[in-house]
């Protein structure tokens, strides 16, 4: 937790601060200096006392500070071109992964994690469990990867369609991780409730008319000549 | 469990086809071809919903007794 938030917060103001200060001519004024050292601050606070508040709202904002003061921080000579198009990856991956590392901790008394209660019991059931924060943390980096290796080649030529590229990655990210594999996986995988209900109903099946699946059959027949039109052209 | 893990395998296959899909449509959109990027997006994400399904389906046959 510490090594990515420290990550995060060299990739958004220390490595920039630098680079002003040593090769654009910028100053270091102690009022940006403090600035840049409130997010260590709002860092152990966050890794002391493990909670949302502190993870996901303080030390996000704790940024802020600095930004603000020098707005070159930000600017286009971080941020433009190409290089600036990955440097942003780059932040956007390492911010992903403080949330990650946030929200889907597999130590109790972590943020999302409250401690069980002390009663010795016998141990959890070690299924599938495991298997959910590296799935969505994979298809994370794959979806977005995807989207980032067509943009980045389009950066210079076309900035527009390249942003509206990453754009369109981070919502399928968005939807595809957040709602399916967290939500309607997780829902199943963590929630006994839920996979009974799964379970009742796969049981029970309703019927199935012949329509439903001659209707079924010739849509398939028509997307499969479809794609293969669409393929083979 | 072997059912399980069969349903798992698949959902990992259809998982990996999504992000070919991915490919594709971010290629798209980049060379400016908004329709069919759009398509392409909306078949990746069918994919990864079926995979998705696939991957309960198993969670509940790994369930049953």
């Amino acid at each position: 937790m510490l090594l990515v938030g420290a990550t995060l917060t060299a990739l958004l103001l220390w490595l920039p601060a630098l680079h002003l200060v040593r090769w654009s001519g910028g100053t270091l004024t102690p009022p940006l200096a403090a600035a840049l050292a409130l997010p260590v601050l709002a860092l152990l606070a966050a890794a002391w006392r493990p909670r949302p508040a502190l993870a996901l709202w303080a030390f996000p904002v704790s940024h802020l500070p600095a930004l603000v003061l020098d707005p070159g921080l930000s600017g286009p000579l971080v941020y433009g071109g190409a290089t600036g198009l990955a440097t942003l990856s780059a932040v956007v991956a390492v911010a992903a992964a403080w949330v990650a590392v946030t929200l889907w901790p597999t130590a109790p008394g972590s943020a999302s994690v409250p401690a069980p209660p002390a009663s010795p019991g016998a141990p959890p059931r070690r299924g599938l469990e495991p298997l959910l924060p590296a799935v969505a943390l994979l298809m994370s980096l794959g979806i977005y990867a995807a989207f980032t290796l067509s943009a980045l080649p389009a950066a210079s030529d076309d900035p527009l369609a390249a942003s509206l590229t990453l754009l369109v990655g981070v919502t399928m990210v968005w939807l595809s991780v957040g709602r399916l594999i967290v939500g309607a996986w997780g829902d199943v995988l963590l929630e006994r409730d839920t996979r009974a209900r799964l379970a009742t109903a796969l049981e029970h099946p309703p019927r199935t008319r012949w329509t439903d699946l001659w209707w079924a059959v010739f849509l398939a027949f028509i997307g499969a000549i479809v794609g293969a039109i669409w393929y083979l052209r | 469990m072997l059912k399980s893990l069969l349903l798992l395998a698949l959902a990992a296959l259809l998982l990996a086809f999504s992000l070919w899909f991915f490919k594709q449509s971010g290629d798209l959109l980049a060379g400016r071809d908004y329709i069919a990027g759009c398509l392409h997006v909306f078949v990746g994400y069918s994919t990864i919903r079926a995979a998705v399904e696939l991957a309960r389906l198993s969670v509940v046959q790994q369930a049953r007794p």
